[in-house]
């Protein structure tokens, strides 16, 4: 299995696991992959809050630390971490992760959730990043996944 | 006094960390069944840490582990 250089690296937030995970199981395996073959960034490409990663275990007690770990890494900065907001705290991780290689990540949420993203103030101007929810973000997990598994 | 944790990785990269470590198995059969898997297979390792590493348990991570682990059933 090739170790592969993505062109980002993907944000996940509460509502990307509660519409499409929850819904499609099969794509936290597919992460899993694309975190562990993820060239610079093995086994911490794909991050979450700490605290959205907290509150899916507490809701979810068959989700094992372990599982949900090697899917998406629980990032915790502390100045980050205290922002009570949580669309700004997932804009502001994935601003904040574009300091390294490559230089660009994604954020993954629910259909519903996109426009909010758009609108949240901290968006605007920011060219590093973007936003793919529902559909888009499936497709998205999809090519990444198979770029790591069909070389 | 040891520490249990549990840990989901790739089989070829618990079989690198293996070779390279010394590492104790609470049966033989759990070296045995890390050893047969496939390199691009996940593996659940159950371990404690301490003054030695024993592996006490080895799960393969398929899809309908991680259904269960998601829908909890």
């Amino acid at each position: 299995m090739p170790v592969v250089t993505y062109e980002s690296r993907l944000v996940l937030d509460f509502h990307f696991y509660e519409e499409i995970i929850r819904k499609n199981p099969k794509l936290l395996m597919k992460l899993m992959y694309i975190n562990a073959n993820s060239r610079g960034h093995k086994r911490t490409s794909n991050i979450m809050s700490k605290n959205i990663f907290n509150k899916i275990l507490e809701m979810y007690p068959s989700m094992h630390r372990s599982t949900l770990r090697s899917a998406c890494f629980d990032i915790e900065v502390g100045e980050l971490e205290e922002i009570e907001d949580e669309i700004e705290r997932v804009i502001k991780y994935a601003i904040h992760i574009t300091e390294e290689t490559p230089h660009k990540s994604i954020i993954l949420t629910s259909e519903e959730k996109v426009n909010e993203y758009e609108k949240n103030p901290h968006y605007k101007n920011v060219k590093e990043i973007s936003i793919k929810g529902g559909e888009d973000a499936i497709i998205l997990i999809e090519t990444y996944w198979k770029e790591c598994t069909e070389r | 006094m040891a520490t249990k944790i549990d840990v989901v990785s790739l089989a070829k990269d618990v079989k690198d960390f293996i070779v390279n470590t010394d590492v104790g198995y609470k049966t033989p059969l759990l070296k045995k069944k890390i050893f047969d898997s496939d390199d691009n297979s996940f593996l659940r390792i159950v371990k404690t840490i301490g003054s030695n590493t024993t592996i006490v348990d080895v799960t393969l991570v398929d899809d309908d582990f991680i259904s269960r682990a998601v829908l909890g059933y």
